[in-house]
């Protein structure tokens, strides 16, 4: 029933998207009927050229911040014709895409850290999107419903979005009716078809904004996505490698007394797949069996933003939400422990307010403190049954059921000397309990309910960054944050290994500096050149790892250090571009000096375009240069396996027509691995696509 | 799968058949404006006066043949004294004066903010009282009239090329300082920016700055083609500096 629903609305969408494309053929044609008037007599021409939009985050390299972030915006996030959140973030430094290689069994990997329990930390619109995924993926969305993607490396981001982010923070912001509404539009439509050859892949997108009155915005987009599994380089298909799914993003924004600083806004998002999928979505083991999964993940916002105009000492954002994801198979191989059904759930409810501060404090000093509270709450169910119905458990010894709620506030501000220095000092203190759920005992022999687990951790840190010239800047950061454990690793157990309430939390200490240098009007008068290196030390301590130990399932031992550098370069005039990006992480486990198997390969990815402007026609060619990597036997430190290096060529050309009758028509084409070679990187389960062909149309009326 | 091909194809058509004709704009889309007197807004004194003083020096002594006022013209027998401000033939007929925003990029700013207090009119002055709009699909008192697909064409043309010189300035985008300059400027044939004021500021002076500086940088912009006529060519751009993307 919901098999059938969900591919009706892929159909519908993309049925519609073919109507509104019926429309805007036919207003071109109308468009084409009228006659030309002209007038070539006047001394002085007057022309209105529209609004230049001067946007903090155009630079693609964030030169002028400590931090370590690379930032996606739409045309970045369209020029990836990404069918993934894995394709989306490809080319982003120091990033990588682990496990599965389909949209259900993805995670991701920064620095050298895969995200299992929490190390990134994934935020959408400020919700925060954490479940365990117990074969399968860290985040189920799509590509299309973003209009932003924010990358921050390394721990230091804890302080304001949430402890224990060890390995950084993936910001996502969802599209808004603003940004197709302009000037005094009433309504905008948008329709996106896309195409890839490599799996049969298509897209079908309509988004719809309005503004009905000058004080409320609405917009709705519907996104439907079908694809097989794709072939490797060798043409070998590849299993479970598809991105099918549906997506539904509703927002409305009243703004207060016309005041577009001042509003209340509401979200509902909900992304959906419903197939017969193999049950072990990042390694594709085939012991599992296949399975009918429907996997769901949705939130509801409601958010209030009071930029109190005129007043320097309010700027206040508050936010409640209510988030789910839901997995629900059944036709399980495994029924006698698994169930023949089962359903995993997690429930959160979540509250989030903070204010930013001004104070002028000199004529050289100026200070933005901004301050907040937080609350979660997250229900964690797992339901198993027998072929009858019946309930078989809840949970699994090494699943357990129950509650999270943590209570955090932070405090970071940001003090600015001239245009010269920023500093950045933040503190956070989270606190967590842990609560066991139904079928939860302390194990190792015992049959009684476990108690609480409760933690507290401390994330302060403090940026630098001074111009020592107009062009170069130098930065340093030292951050602390803790990751405190969740439920896995508090209440698993077995015969001989009891619960764990006196876990402590990992704790990392990091280390960053850098440099960075913008020069402008080198060989032409709009030419750039932004180049940033960051270099990074993290120790993390207290890991926790499930050891044969007695004392716990999960115990703390030992400590890890993660360093490396980053490299950012890009030089553009206006018809030339050229990006390059350079990563390269160690990952050591310090007790037994042995490398870990989390690390990434060097990575260098390059970006050579040429705009032909007359044309609107943007040409290119991407190249991605990953080394050969040797894996290690964590306990002797013999290798293990060797993975080859691998280089992967993609050629694109952008058309965006200006002006015209064709103007807010964007057309994207590329080949993807155009030498079709078989490309498998170290942290993924499987081998990468191999060449395919995409074609991405899209029109905003 | 049917509609998934009847998608591709229709917008294959969209983008290759309007091509093979020539294009062609939506009159209104062509905005065209009488330049009133301009009020209501505090703008530095150092950016008052039209571009620096060395500029019209330089385009001078780069085009000595460049004639320093506006050829007569069929359509403006009386020679407008200033090139920037076009007189239509009704001058006697008092002209309300124009709002201190463009009448072009009126539908484009979302509603004044008190944030961008200086890009509206304070309301301690008397709003003047607004021009009638141009009648859509050409004027009938509007004195300039151009082919919409031409001087769109080359309106898109510079405003790309204004884009690419455009920058941040680093002290207010730490100071999170944002807001909108209406910039006003003249070129000549060749492109080259003759003069510039700001028609409205942003109540920030480094955001008003580099608004002019942005056009210093940008000069010479693409000159216009054959199908944008006038000695001189004046346009006008909201420049609108925003932390939000």
């Amino acid at each position: 029933m919901t098999l059938s629903l969900a591919s009706s609305l892929n159909n519908r969408l993309l049925g519609a998207s073919a109507l509104a494309l019926v429309l805007s053929v036919s207003s071109q044609a109308l468009a084409q009927t009228r006659p030309q008037t002209d007038s070539e007599d006047d001394a002085t021409t007057q022309l209105s050229l529209g609004k230049i939009v001067v946007s903090a985050g155009v630079e693609k390299i964030a030169t002028d911040t400590p931090q370590a972030v690379t930032v996606l915006n739409q045309d970045d996030i369209d020029d990836t014709q990404a069918s993934t959140i894995g394709d989306l973030l490809d080319d982003v430094p120091g990033v990588y895409t682990a496990g599965g290689a389909s949209n259900l069994g993805q995670t991701f990997n920064i620095r050298g850290m895969t995200s299992n329990r929490g190390e990134v930390l994934m935020l959408v619109d400020g919700v925060e999107n954490y479940f365990e995924g117990y074969r399968m993926g860290a985040f189920f969305s799509e590509p299309e419903l973003y209009k932003r993607v924010e990358v921050l490396r390394g721990p230091s981001s804890s302080t304001l979005y949430g402890s224990g982010a060890l390995a950084g923070v993936i910001n996502f912001t969802t599209k808004d009716a603003s940004d197709f509404l302009t000037g005094d539009d009433r309504f905008a439509l948008r329709t996106r078809f896309g195409y890839e050859s490599n799996g049969d892949g298509k897209l079908g997108s309509i988004i719809m904004a309005t503004r009905p009155t000058e004080n409320v915005d609405l917009l709705i987009a519907l996104n439907g996505r079908s694809s097989d599994d794709y072939k490797d380089g060798n043409g070998d298909v590849v299993t479970p490698s598809d991105a099918s799914a549906n997506s539904v993003l509703a927002k409305a924004r009243y703004y207060i007394g016309g005041d577009r600083k001042h509003s209340v806004w509401a979200s509902a998002q909900v992304w959906e797949t419903d197939s017969y999928q193999l049950y072990d979505q990042i390694t594709g083991l085939t012991a599992f069996g296949t399975v009918r999964r429907r996997t769901r993940d949705e939130a509801f916002i409601l958010g209030y933003d009071n930029g109190f105009e005129g007043n320097d000492l309010l700027d206040l954002k508050a936010q409640v939400s209510f988030s789910e994801t839901l997995t629900d198979q059944d036709g399980i191989a495994l029924s006698s422990s698994l169930g023949y059904a089962s359903e995993y759930s997690y429930s959160t409810v979540q509250a989030r307010i903070e204010n930013t501060s001004k104070f002028t404090l000199s004529p050289d000093w100026t200070a933005f403190v901004t301050a907040g509270l937080q609350y979660y709450s997250q229900e964690r169910r797992n339901p198993r049954y027998k072929a009858d119905g019946s309930l078989l458990a809840n949970g699994a010894t090494t699943h357990p059921e129950g509650d999270t709620t943590r209570y955090g506030g932070f405090v970071q501000a940001e003090i600015l000397w001239r245009d010269k220095l920023v500093i950045t000092p933040g503190l956070r203190i989270d606190h967590t309990e842990l609560s066991p759920g139904a079928g939860v005992v302390v194990g190792g022999g015992s049959t009684a309910v476990p108690e609480e687990a409760t933690n507290t951790g401390y994330s302060p840190k403090l940026a630098v960054l001074y111009n020592l010239t107009d062009y170069l800047n130098v930065f340093g950061s030292v951050a602390h944050t803790e990751r405190m454990p969740i439920l896995d690793e508090v209440y698993s157990r077995s015969g001989t290994a009891p619960v764990n309430l006196n876990l402590d939390p990992e704790k990392s200490d990091n280390y960053e500096l850098g440099a960075s240098l913008t020069l402008r009007g080198l060989a032409t008068s709009s030419d750039r050149l932004n180049a940033k290196l960051t270099a990074f030390n993290n120790t993390v301590e207290n890991l926790i790892t499930s050891a044969s130990a007695t004392s716990g399932y999960f115990i703390n031992v030992g400590e890890a250090k993660y360093e490396g550098f980053e490299v950012e370069a890009e030089y553009a005039t206006r018809s030339l571009f050229a990006r390059a990006s350079y990563a390269t992480v160690d990952a050591t486990n310090e007790t037994t000096g042995v490398l870990l198997n989390t690390r990434p390969a060097d990575e260098l990815n390059l970006n050579l375009g040429y705009v032909l402007n007359s044309l609107d026609l943007t040409v290119g060619w991407r190249g991605e240069f990953v080394s050969g990597i040797k894996n290690y036997n964590a306990t002797t430190g013999a290798v293990s396996s060797t993975v080859d290096s691998y280089n992967v060529h993609d050629l694109y050309a952008t058309w965006r027509p200006r002006s015209g009758s064709l103007a807010g028509m964007d057309v994207r084409f590329s080949v993807d691995n155009v030498l079709d070679d078989y490309v498998k990187n170290n942290l993924a389960s499987f081998a990468g696509q191999g060449r395919s062909f995409k074609l991405s149309l899209g029109k905003t009326f | 799968m049917a509609s998934v091909l009847l998608n591709g194809g229709l917008l294959l058509a969209a983008a290759i058949q309007p091509v093979e004709r020539s294009l062609v704009i939506e009159p209104q889309a062509m905005v065209v404006e009488l330049i009133g007197p301009e009020h209501g807004v505090a703008i530095p004194e150092s950016l008052k006066s039209d571009t620096p003083k060395d500029q019209p020096a330089k385009t001078a002594a780069s085009a000595p043949s460049t004639p320093p006022t506006p050829a007569p013209t069929r359509l403006s027998p009386a020679p407008a004294p200033d090139p920037i401000v076009w007189r239509p033939q009704e001058v006697k007929t008092p002209t309300p004066p124009t709002p201190a925003r463009p009448i072009a990029a009126e539908s484009a700013p979302p509603p004044p903010s008190a944030g961008r207090s200086a890009d509206a009119p304070p309301s301690s002055v008397a709003a003047p009282p607004s021009r009638p709009a141009p009648p859509a699909g050409g004027a009938v008192n509007a004195p300039v009239s151009l082919s919409g697909a031409q001087g769109d064409a080359y309106g898109a043309r510079v405003r790309a090329h204004l884009e690419a010189h455009k920058i941040y300035p680093r002290g207010a985008k730490r100071l999170r300082q944002t807001g909108v300059v209406t910039v006003r400027f003249v070129i000549d044939r060749e492109g080259r920016v003759i003069s510039s004021r700001i028609v409205s500021g942003s109540g920030v002076p480094a955001l008003d700055e580099e608004a002019m500086a942005m056009l210093t940088r940008a000069s010479p912009v693409p000159r216009p083609p054959a199908g944008v006529p006038g000695a001189r060519i004046e346009m006008r751009t909201p420049v609108e500096f925003s932390l939000e993307n």
